[in-house]
């Protein structure tokens, strides 16, 4: 269950071909996207060979990290839900943003999660980083030291935001994902999004990235899948891309399907957050860069560990995100190499 | 012209069986148009039964997908009202409820059954009482259902298929809490969590949608009808049209079958009848020229082609009829060869045909194209000549006469000049009988030939009349006794020389005279052979020998008979059949009948006698040559000849104790008889004497007066036997 990380030192990892932009601020100012070339696609990103992009955007202006006195580095426990690739990237990444790190899974069935905690608490560790939804609630219950939670979209239900706990967002930035989807189909203008309930700040970025991209937005909350499909129906008439967040309360696999089919018939995009649903008929997907996550885990644990942890807001924001398109019929391999199709802000 | 008759006749039945039989038999029109109908009928009616089960199969299976596609979608409709108040939701609802006449009533109910709301498209159900809940079993029901691939219950009346309740499950489903961020297409079901939120239960009613249906249906079916009438009635009008060249053919084969060969067939428009009707052309035809044929062989000889006896009778019935109508003269003449046997006994009979043949081509060119002539028989011919009275007669005798000497007939590098011997008579008025006049004609020709042959002779109705007379009345006699069947058999024994025992019995034929006596056959057989009876009396002996031996048989087992038949009883070609058929109605068995020809036909040999002959030895009858040695034929013949017995003729035996070339003769005959493997019969033994030497002379049998005298019956009769052949038993006993 508890295991380390061996350090392979501190080169960047699995970004070597990827393009580095600017996001939030830096976006405007620097506009200048590059293109991945096919070359630069992960071998496991080719997802039913429909994939034809990756972008990866990346500040070039590091956020400036706390002032700080030389300290020793922080110890670390990070805490997976379960190893599915999703979670064990993001550790791996930590690995490279911290020299004291301890894993512990919650999927080892083995051993009780209380016995991690055990672990945990006993050893001099600084900061546990909860990497998915179960982890996270563990942590909130059973860590002694302040916790840090990422990969977890809907942190409000759970009451994960005590006041020595920090998470990091599950979720491309909006802004990011719309201006990907919007260079990706520049024809866009009335989108649709439906969520569950708790998530107005997300909306509220949602239409606030509309606005800025001239796009329409119709957002719908909703408390099921009958119902996330109800809405999704009425306003699919209107709309030209769909926005599906990762929220699984109002998402089930009958609902995924006829959103997808729907959207097909009736030639809507849409967007999804994780690269894996192209293969169902998604067109886009913008999800978020393992070391990303992992660099901003290692900024928020940096500020709790130095104390500055007031300053930090209640979910850290992303900074990069990885696109990918779906290929229309007809797209081949060196269409997609030699086409950029997204651009940064 | 039996065959023809024949045919003829069974055409006639046929025609009038289907006279007898049209009015109780089925047309064929009709039938046909019945078949047509049924058949039609039934395939309607299957139609229709097809259209409609298969339109009632269709309404259910389509209430089915539409309640099926209505759930889901009120399922869907319903599910936001039970998480809050949404008004537009519900006015979504109803809106679609109105929408479908079909959807009676939806309700919707929470988890537990409780009734929520309800929407109604039934004006008249304005009761505002609350819906009642779900029972405990329709819960458990619909809650079976969730997630299945049938989500709903289905309840309906198996009756009634118009009308039906649906009970659906409404339940949310949702991923698993980290489902998004690992997710795999394939389990994405496997990582779903069900919740069950309520029901909805929807009530249809397709009664308008099913009558007007079947309003539907009823219209086809009308419809169907109307085709089915208007296919029987075209098709009735079609078959009739198609059907009327058969029709047509029923006048003329009735015309055919009445007899009447030229009957004309119209050509058919269709194929099959067309080949019946040029069937029945060639049938036509083919009986036209058989007619043809068989009215020449009929009428004609066939050997010269000329008219034959009953042809000519007829015509000179015709003349006699005319004569009696428009008074006048004819004249007729009876031509016989003279020596034409000796042209025939010398050359064969082949060399005679030939002459005949050439006497009858010269005689045509000697009369008047007016005359006609025929040939009776042998070489005997007969000529009419209309309008003749005796002076004419007498030219046209001559000039026949005349130009028959002229006429020289070469064979075998001899060369014979041929006469003919003529008589004539005159038929007038007072003389009208064709009977008498033959026997006029042939009395006087038979008067020339007395008088030295090569002449012409007129018959003198003062001179000749009681012979004539005498004639004639044979010929009614012997018609009337056969006829009446009053010719009488007699039974002569024949015997063996040497035993002295009854070999066989010679049928003997009798008629009674005028006064009721007896009568032998010679007194009246020439009149049935120059008035054509003696086929018949043939066959009526041959029929009674039969009927004898039948009666006989029981009282004497070996009995065994021998029938005499003249050359005329072989003119017809079914002699054998005759004698097979009659043999057989009696039992007679065939080698227990001996077949006496004379020597003459025999000698002669012609075709159709010795194919007959055959086939009468085929059927095991034994055959005798009669009158032996009367004839000219050399001994060298008998060798050749398939006979059983020779019968020495009378002539031989009569001065047989004081003459010894008759002696020898006899001793000849035996000795090639016995070389030939025939068996000898000697006529007319009256004495002790002439028994003893015929026995001598190597005779085998011996029948006359001093074996047995004909009898009615076939008697035993023993017979002296020399001393000689009673040693010969003495000395085989010992």
């Amino acid at each position: 269950m508890h295991f380390s990380m061996p350090r392979p030192g501190r080169q960047p990892r699995a970004l070597a071909l990827v393009v580095l932009a600017t996001v939030l601020g830096a976006c405007a100012s620097s506009p200048e996207p590059t293109a991945g070339t096919a070359d630069s696609l992960p071998a496991d990103s080719s997802v039913s060979t429909t994939l034809s992009d990756i972008i990866v955007v990346k500040p070039t202006d590091p956020t400036p990290t706390s002032p700080s006195l030389p300290q020793k580095p922080p110890q670390v426990a990070v805490v997976l839900t379960s190893r599915t690739p999703a979670f064990e990237d993001v550790a791996t990444a930590l690995s490279d943003q911290f020299d004291d790190l301890s894993i512990y899974d919650l999927g080892d069935k083995s051993q009780p999660p209380i016995n991690a905690f055990k672990l945990i608490n006993d050893s001099p560790t600084d900061v546990v980083v909860a990497i998915g939804l179960r982890a996270a609630r563990s942590s909130a219950a059973l860590s002694a030291v302040p916790v840090v939670f990422s990969q977890v979209f809907n942190y409000h239900d759970h009451g994960l935001l005590k006041q020595d706990s920090r998470g990091v967002a599950a979720i491309a930035p909006m802004q990011a994902q719309l201006a990907a989807w919007k260079t990706a189909e520049p024809g866009l203008t009335t989108i649709g999004l439906v969520v569950g309930p708790g998530h107005d700040e997300l909306l509220e970025e949602a239409e606030l990235a509309a606005v800025q991209h001239n796009v329409t937005l119709l957002t719908s909350v909703v408390t099921s899948d009958q119902q996330a499909l109800y809405d999704f129906k009425r306003m699919v008439r209107n709309i030209d891309g769909f926005w599906l967040l990762p929220d699984n309360r109002i998402l089930s696999g009958r609902a995924l399907n006829e959103i997808f089919e729907h959207s097909k018939r009736r030639g809507v995009s849409v967007l999804v957050p994780t690269p894996a649903m192209l293969s169902s008929g998604a067109t886009i997907s913008v999800s978020t860069v393992a070391s990303d996550i992992a660099e901003r885990i290692h900024d928020v644990v940096q500020s709790i560990v130095s104390g500055d942890s007031s300053e930090l807001p209640p979910v850290t924001p992303l900074q990069a995100v990885q696109v990918e398109v779906a290929a229309r019929p007809g797209d081949n391999a060196s269409n997609a190499s030699s086409a950029p199709r997204a651009s940064s802000q | 012209m039996t065959v023809l008759t024949s045919a003829m006749d069974t055409l006639r039945e046929g025609v009038a069986t289907i006279r007898g039989q049209r009015s109780g038999k089925r047309m064929l029109v009709h039938e046909i148009m019945s078949i047509q109908i049924l058949s039609a009928a039934l395939v309607g009616l299957l139609a229709i039964a097809a259209l409609y089960w298969g339109g009632q199969w269709i309404l259910k299976n389509n209430y089915s997908r539409w309640a099926l596609q209505w759930t889901e979608e009120l399922n869907e409709l319903g599910s936001p009202l039970y998480l809050e108040d949404d008004q537009e939701s519900l006015i979504r609802l109803e809106r679609f409820v109105e929408s479908y006449a079909e959807i009676d009533r939806v309700a919707y109910y929470d988890r537990n059954g409780n009734s929520l709301f309800a929407v109604s498209n039934d004006t008249n159900d304005t009761s505002d009482k609350p819906l009642a809940g779900l029972s405990d079993e329709q819960l458990a029901d619909a809650t079976s259902v969730v997630g299945q691939v049938k989500p709903y219950v289905l309840e309906g009346n198996a009756i009634d298929p118009r009308r039906f309740e649906i009970l659906a499950p409404v339940w949310v489903e949702a991923l698993d809490q980290d489902g998004l961020f690992d997710f795999d297409p394939g389990a994405v079901d496997a990582a779903t969590s069900t919740e069950l939120v309520g029901f909805v239960a929807i009530h249809l009613d397709f009664i308008l949608f099913h009558d007007r249906l079947l309003a539907n249906i009823r219209i086809a079916i009308l419809a169907l009808l109307v085709l089915l009438i208007g296919f029987a009635l075209y098709g009735r009008h079609v078959l009739q049209r198609a059907l009327r060249s058969i029709s047509e053919l029923e006048q003329p084969i009735r015309e055919l079958a009445k007899g009447n060969l030229a009957v004309r067939f119209e050509p058919a428009p269709h194929r099959e009848i067309s080949d019946i009707v040029d069937a029945l052309k060639t049938t036509a035809s083919s009986l036209s020229e058989r007619n043809a044929k068989l009215v020449k062989l009929a009428n004609h000889d066939s050997l010269t082609g000329l008219y034959n006896r009953r042809r000519f009778i007829e015509e000179l019935s015709a003349n006699l009829v005319d004569i009696v109508r428009n008074g006048g003269n004819s004249a007729l003449f009876f031509i016989d060869l003279d020596q034409f046997k000796y042209v025939n006994d010398l050359c064969g009979h082949p060399a005679g045909d030939r002459l005949i043949r050439k006497v009858a081509d010269e005689l045509s060119r000697s009369v008047p194209d007016r005359a006609t002539i025929a040939r009776f028989g042998g070489d005997e011919f007969v000529v009419l000549l209309p309008n003749a009275d005796h002076a004419k007669a007498r030219k046209a005798a001559d000039d026949i006469t005349r130009r028959m000497r002229r006429v020289a007939h070469i064979e075998n590098e001899h060369v014979f000049h041929i006469h003919c011997s003529i008589g004539v008579t005159i038929a007038s008025e007072s003389n009208i009988h064709e009977d008498d006049l033959v026997a006029q004609a042939d009395m006087a020709c038979r008067e020339a030939k007395a008088a030295g042959r090569n002449r012409v002779r007129f018959f003198d109705l003062n001179e000749s009349g009681d012979s004539v007379d005498l004639e004639v009345g044979w010929m009614n006699r012997l018609r009337n006794a056969l006829d009446y069947d009053t010719l009488e058999l007699m039974f002569q024994p024949i015997n063996d020389i040497r035993s002295g025992r009854t070999t066989h019995h010679e049928v003997l034929i009798r008629a009674r005279g005028d006064d009721g006596s007896l009568v032998s056959p010679d007194a009246f057989l020439p009149a049935a052979v120059r008035f054509g009876l003696m086929s018949e009396i043939d066959l009526w002996v041959i029929r009674h020998s039969a009927m004898a031996y039948a009666k006989h048989r029981q009282s004497n087992p070996d009995l065994r008979l021998a029938i005499n038949i003249s050359a005329n009883a072989f003119e017809s070609e079914d002699l054998p059949s005759y004698v097979r058929e009659t043999f057989d109605e009696f039992s007679v068995p065939p080698e227990h009948i001996v077949f006496e020809i004379t020597e003459s036909l025999a000698i002669r040999r012609p075709a159709n006698v010795e194919r007959q002959v055959g086939l009468l030895r085929e059927m095991g009858c034994k055959l005798a040559l009669d009158d032996f040695g009367t004839g000219y034929s050399s001994l060298s013949y008998l060798q050749k000849l398939p006979f059983d017995y020779i019968k020495i003729d009378g002539a031989f035996v009569v001065d047989l104790l004081d003459n010894p070339v008759d002696q020898k003769l006899i001793r000849l005959i035996a000795d090639i008889g016995r070389e030939a493997g025939m068996k000898t019969i000697a006529e007319y033994v009256e004495d002790a004497n002439a028994l003893a030497l015929l026995e001598e002379l190597g005779v085998d049998m011996v029948q006359g007066f001093l074996v047995g005298r004909p009898e009615a019956e076939p008697r035993i009769a023993a017979s002296p036997v020399s001393l000689g052949s009673h040693r010969s038993r003495k000395q085989s006993k010992g």
